[in-house]
């Protein structure tokens, strides 16, 4: 066995090539001329939440199961996620890129399955060396809340003043509960108030107040909301039988109002007029006729399109296109009459006029009239040069300032949409800017560069970390590598059978269970947000993207040859060709 | 040595045939040598096997060409001529069919001998495995493999149905009508 | 103990005897009856080893290439198109001197696309860097795959044990399967050097930057190659000792006095051994080469054997398009240099399985002794 012997003595490594020097000698990459950069940008999705939510960075923490990391991320940007998780009318979900693939992503159910199951404290964004103001706050609605919320982030000494009972304004008197409950509402106003911020309840402010208010505080935000109904105008309007939106909402008497009526008729096609609607069903009996009658044409109404067919479920009876021209009845109500009408915007102005349409008159039984066709601010209040000429509206600037420097305000007050997203949003504005001024900053230059795309919202985080994501570009579908993506249907939560609810005020929507919300939040293409997963990584042919950390990643530009497969598999576009210096 | 060939169509059970033969031979100590031919295998189609069985080691890697014994378990692809022409001196033709042997007129002068198999396997339950059928008919009409042999060989060797088949084999050495020259033994 | 067992059954049968740890493969007619037998040991716990199914058998190569550098025994069996599939493959194996045994039965190339032995395929590899060895019988392939990971190990040279599609692959035989005991006395686990290691990483099948880097690697190839021959003559002598069964590189039958040999590969071999004893019987001086190792290829074996013979009679189960029959070209390369070589008659006989009777093998002999000088291209035999 001589020769067998001597060739297993032999150095196995002499007969086949090995290496074990690398060939890192070689730079392949440098001449390439582009290479690919890790550039967050923006989702439409974003773009479109009046509040700025980072709605794909939070829905990749769902998605992972952390509810505690994705609040804690949603309350950089909004202080009230359980309210807008329910109420909002969530242009997200319009603007969604999964819209041209299968259907959206329920954004909104989600923001609600996170505030609801979440758990995080809201992060102090100041710094020590920050100059320290004083702000009273005037209003306790989602203007006023989101104004208090944020200045407070800032480190700012904040006061309340609320004329009511309770803070909440038209969250706690004027949406009903079986949309927000009571207990989502104190929670989430319990969260903005434990940040250190006074609360004076019950504190009506009148012009000697303000002077005081002037005295003692620096600036003043003025967040009173809209209140006072708009009326048609026509004669005999003024009797019980005839009410009014918020009042309604907001009165002590309206289940007495509603007792014993055969017939109500509901004015108006916005979104308080569905609650108005919604409401009388709950307090008059599941015998009642309930009409609700507006301008619009049906499936153009003002209001958010669930809650009207939820209302239809309920067994409320809609009609467009008329309008009320005269109430019939002696001493008692008995009838309205309404007009065929057509609503036409002005393309100029962008107003809305009334003109008459083509039609007969409809004649409708009536014991009830419940009118809710707009809310108007009270600004008797305040100084004559920031309120316009019919007393219409409180006038603010881009930033949120009033023409008087030291006051601003937000919300309804202001006429802008009148949406809590859009007040919270307006807070928001007037607590940045009121930071940055108070700290000799220009917020004619900040505002505009914290401003979200193409739309109106802000973003505070973007502020804190400036520079992280590109604020100015908005992903498109086009860009997106779907490859990977499967067609599914949304999760959507449970709903209370119709029958219960006539009589019954606990919430209607039942949300997304923890499951399926986590199912839902995969949906998510997470436009424009590195959610690590690792595939410019896995399939650079070069090796040349090295992960150094959670969603870090370093492209070694001396062996990059610019081949762009990462840019193209990138299923979130995060990932850009550029030229290399 | 003897050569064997089998002739047939495939799903008749004609490979485990004469591998089941191959492995009586080799049991009382014969050596046997067992090949099928099949092109593209399908049921229907026509099938070869072929057995050589000998005292002592076969070197032979060819084909049979002039068989001492033909198994026909397809009668139509009886081919009279070259049954003549090739079936050595002394060999025998076993043909499954519902005839008798006066029906094979063209192979005069041959010892042939004929079984029903179809009929038996049917009568079994055992559909178109007619091999073990025609194994007992064989064994009967060569004479050299004592039934008990083949019976064990068959427990061992069929995938199911094993009593069927063992009753089909012994009814198939039965019901065989051994011809010699043409005239009843 | 005796069994009865086709030819891929034998092959299967060494291949867990030889404990091969790991079995990637892909079916392929004639050979599928190993991968089957193989699967179905495995899924009975007989088989001491792991089958892998793979997407292909060029898969296949890599993966027994990646796991026999990592240390493992592997086997793996192929044919035909299969065969010519793993060709890349089959370099980076020999390239990275891997023991690798492969079972190859012998198919025709398509086109036209058939089933029936030609070993035109395993000849197309002749040039890899593989051992060859061309298998008469049963027997013979279950003791050459035995044969194969000792030499194979031994050499750190892939091994391919070659049987005839058909004729060896599909007869079932009567053959000697070896207690395992012996079998573990002849050929202990494997103990392949790991040239793998996780601390002090490298990289295998490397480019090398100038030729004066490359050459020698060939060149060690071959000396190996050359040295593999002694080797194969040892492990032959040991496996006779043990079992009383050896092959030899070649064989030779009645050659002394002969005045014409017969050359053969194959299981046609077995036939051309009664079709010699009958033209013996005959008066007749004619003898029979039997060529087993292909690669190496026993030079020396064939020139004692064939140097002196007036007449060699070459039958090819195999066709080299534009020259002949391969074997023949190899054994009138192997005899140039003779002092007296014999005139060499090259006959291309099989194809497809085409039947080589006895009578035809004797009709060549016939025709050799009886011809004063071979022809310039290969005759064509067609049948009987």
């Amino acid at each position: 066995m001589t020769t067998q012997e001597n060739l297993r003595a032999a150095d196995y490594e002499t007969i086949i090539p090995v290496s074990r020097a690398n060939t890192k000698v070689f730079k392949t990459g440098q001449w390439s001329q582009k290479k690919p950069t890790h550039h967050p940008k923006l989702s439409p999705c974003r773009e479109a939440c009046p509040v700025g939510n980072n709605i794909p960075g939070a829905l990749a923490h769902v998605s992972k199961g952390d509810y505690n990391a994705a609040l804690a991320l949603i309350l950089q940007e909004n202080p009230l996620p359980g309210i807008c998780g329910r109420v909002c009318y969530h242009p997200c979900q319009t603007s969604c890129n999964r819209n041209q693939f299968d259907e959206t992503v329920e954004i909104r159910s989600l923001e609600r399955a996170i505030a609801d199951y979440g758990c995080a404290t809201p992060q102090i964004c100041s710094s020590p060396t920050d100059n320290k103001t004083t702000i009273a706050v005037i209003g306790s609605g989602p203007a006023g809340l989101s104004a208090a919320y944020f200045l407070a982030l800032f480190g700012h000494r904040v006061t309340i003043f609320e004329s009511r009972a309770e803070p909440g304004g038209v969250l706690r008197y004027g949406i009903p509960e079986y949309r927000l409950p009571g207990e989502v509402l104190n929670r989430e106003i319990g969260r903005i108030l434990a940040l250190g911020i006074d609360l004076e309840k019950g504190v009506r402010i009148d012009s000697e107040r303000l002077d005081d208010l002037q005295d003692r505080f620096e600036y003043i935000f003025l967040g009173t909301g809209a209140w006072l109904p708009q009326k048609t105008g026509l004669s005999s309007e003024n009797r019980e039988t005839i009410q009014y939106g918020l009042d309604f909402l907001s009165h002590e008497k309206k289940e007495i109002f509603c007792q014993g009526k055969k017939n109500i008729v509901v004015i108006g096609g916005g979104d308080v007029a569905v609650d108005v609607a919604r409401t009388a069903r709950r307090l008059c009996g599941p015998g009642t006729v309930i009409t609700m009658i507006a301008p619009e044409k049906e499936g153009d109404f003002p209001a958010i399109p669930e809650g009207l067919a939820e209302a239809e479920d309920e067994r409320i009876r809609i009609i467009g296109e008329y309008q009320p021209i005269e109430f019939i009845g002696n001493s008692h109500l008995e009838k309205v009459r309404f007009v065929r009408t057509k609503v036409e915007k002005d393309r100029v102005t962008g107003r809305y006029t009334l003109l008459p349409g083509d039609g007969n008159d409809l004649l409708v039984d009536a014991d009830l009239v419940l009118i809710a066709i707009g809310q108007l601010p009270d600004t008797g209040l305040f100084l004559p040069e920031i309120v316009d000429k019919d007393f219409s509206k409180v006038f603010v600037n881009d930033l949120g300032m009033t023409p008087s420097s030291r006051f601003y305000a937000g919300g309804d007050l202001t006429r802008k949409r009148p949406a809590v997203a859009d007040a919270i949003l307006s807070g928001k504005r007037a607590a940045l800017s009121i930071h940055l001024k108070a700290n000799g900053y220009d917020p004619e230059i900040i505002i505009p560069a914290l401003t979200l795309g193409q739309g109106s919202s802000l973003s505070i985080s973007a502020y804190i970390e400036a520079g992280l994501i590109d604020l100015k570009k908005v992903v498109q579908f086009a860009e997106l590598n779907t490859l990977l993506y499967r067609k599914t249907g949304a999760e959507h939560g449970t709903k209370s059978p119709p029958e219960t609810r006539r009589t019954d005020f606990s919430e209607v929507n039942g949300g997304l269970e923890r499951k399926a919300a986590i199912d839902e939040a995969k949906r998510c293409f997470y436009c424009g947000s590195c959610i690590g997963c690792d595939l410019c990584f896995l399939l650079c042919p070069d090796i040349s993207i090295a992960k150094e950390g959670d969603r870090i990643y370093r492209v070694d530009k001396d062996y990059c040859k610019g081949c762009s497969i990462c840019a193209t598999v990138c299923p979130r576009h995060v990932i850009e060709m550029e030229e290399s210096q | 040595m003897v050569e064997i060939k089998f002739y047939g169509r495939g799903g008749q059970g004609l490979v485990i045939a004469a591998q089941i033969l191959a492995k009586a031979y080799f049991l009382i100590g014969k050596y046997p040598q067992c090949y099928s031919l099949f092109g593209g295998e399908r049921r229907g189609a026509p099938v070869m096997s072929f057995l050589r069985v000998d005292d002592k080691k076969i070197y032979l890697k060819c084909e049979i060409k002039k068989p001492d014994r033909s198994i026909f378990f397809a009668p139509d692809l009886i081919d009279e001529d070259e049954i003549e022409r090739t079936l050595k001196p002394g060999g025998f033709v076993l043909i499954n069919t519902p005839f008798d042997r006066d029906h094979f007129k063209g192979i005069q002068g041959l010892r042939v001998a004929v079984v029903n198999a179809s009929a038996i396997a049917q009568e079994e339950g055992i559909g178109t495995a007619i091999n073990t059928a025609m194994l007992g008919s064989y064994c009967r009409v060569a004479g050299d493999i004592p039934m008990n042999v083949l019976e064990e060989v068959i427990r061992s060797s069929v995938p199911g149905k094993i009593e069927e088949n063992v009753k089909s084999a012994l009814q198939g050495y039965t019901m065989t009508t051994r011809i010699s020259e043409g005239n009843d033994l | 103990m005796r069994d009865l067992l086709s030819g891929n059954y034998a092959i299967a049968e060494a291949v867990r005897m030889a404990k091969a740890q790991l079995i990637p493969a892909y079916p392929i007619t004639p050979q599928t009856p190993i991968y089957e037998r193989l699967s179905e040991m495995e899924s009975q716990g007989t088989l001491p080893g792991v089958m892998v199914r793979v997407e292909s058998e060029h898969s296949a190569m890599a993966m027994c290439i990646a796991a026999s550098l990592a240390g493992v025994r592997v086997f793996t069996a192929t044919s035909s198109q299969g065969l010519a599939l793993m060709h890349e493959m089959l370099h980076f194996a020999s390239g990275n001197r891997v023991p690798v045994v492969m079972g190859c039965v012998n198919r025709v190339l398509a086109v036209p696309w058939s089933f029936g032995s030609d070993q035109t395929d395993t000849l197309s590899q002749r040039d890899t860097g593989w051992m060859q060895f061309y298998c008469e019988d049963n027997q013979e392939a279950f003791d050459t795959v035995i044969q194969a990971y000792r030499i194979s190990e031994a050499t750190m040279l892939p091994s391919m044990v070659i049987i005839d599609a058909f004729f060896n692959s599909h007869f079932i035989e009567p053959m000697d399967v070896p207690d395992q005991r012996l079998i573990d006395l002849f050929l202990p686990q494997a103990t392949l050097p790991e040239r793998f290691d996780l601390n002090d990483p490298a990289f295998i099948s490397n480019v090398v930057t100038s030729g004066a880097q490359f050459l020698p690697f060939r060149e060690r190839a071959f000396t190996d190659m050359e040295k593999a021959k002694e080797i194969i003559r040892e492990v032959d002598i040991e496996y006779r000792a043990q079992f009383g069964r050896g092959y030899g590189m070649v064989e030779t039958v009645q050659t002394k006095d002969a005045q014409l040999v017969l050359v053969t590969s194959g299981s046609m071999t077995s036939t051309a051994r009664m079709a010699i004893e009958a033209l013996r019987d005959k008066g007749l001086k004619v003898g029979l080469l039997k060529i087993k190792a292909f690669r190496p290829f026993p030079s020396r074996e064939v020139e004692d054997a064939l140097q002196n013979i007036p007449k060699v009679a070459v039958i090819d189960r195999n066709i080299s398009i534009g020259k002949e029959g391969i074997f023949c070209q190899e054994l009138k390369s192997a005899l140039y240099n003779s002092t007296a070589r014999p005139r060499i008659y090259g006959y291309i006989a099989g194809l497809d399985g085409l039947d080589v009777s006895p009578e035809i093998i004797e009709n060549i002999c016939l025709e050799v002794l009886g011809k004063e000088m071979p022809d310039n291209l290969p005759i064509w035999v067609k049948g009987n």
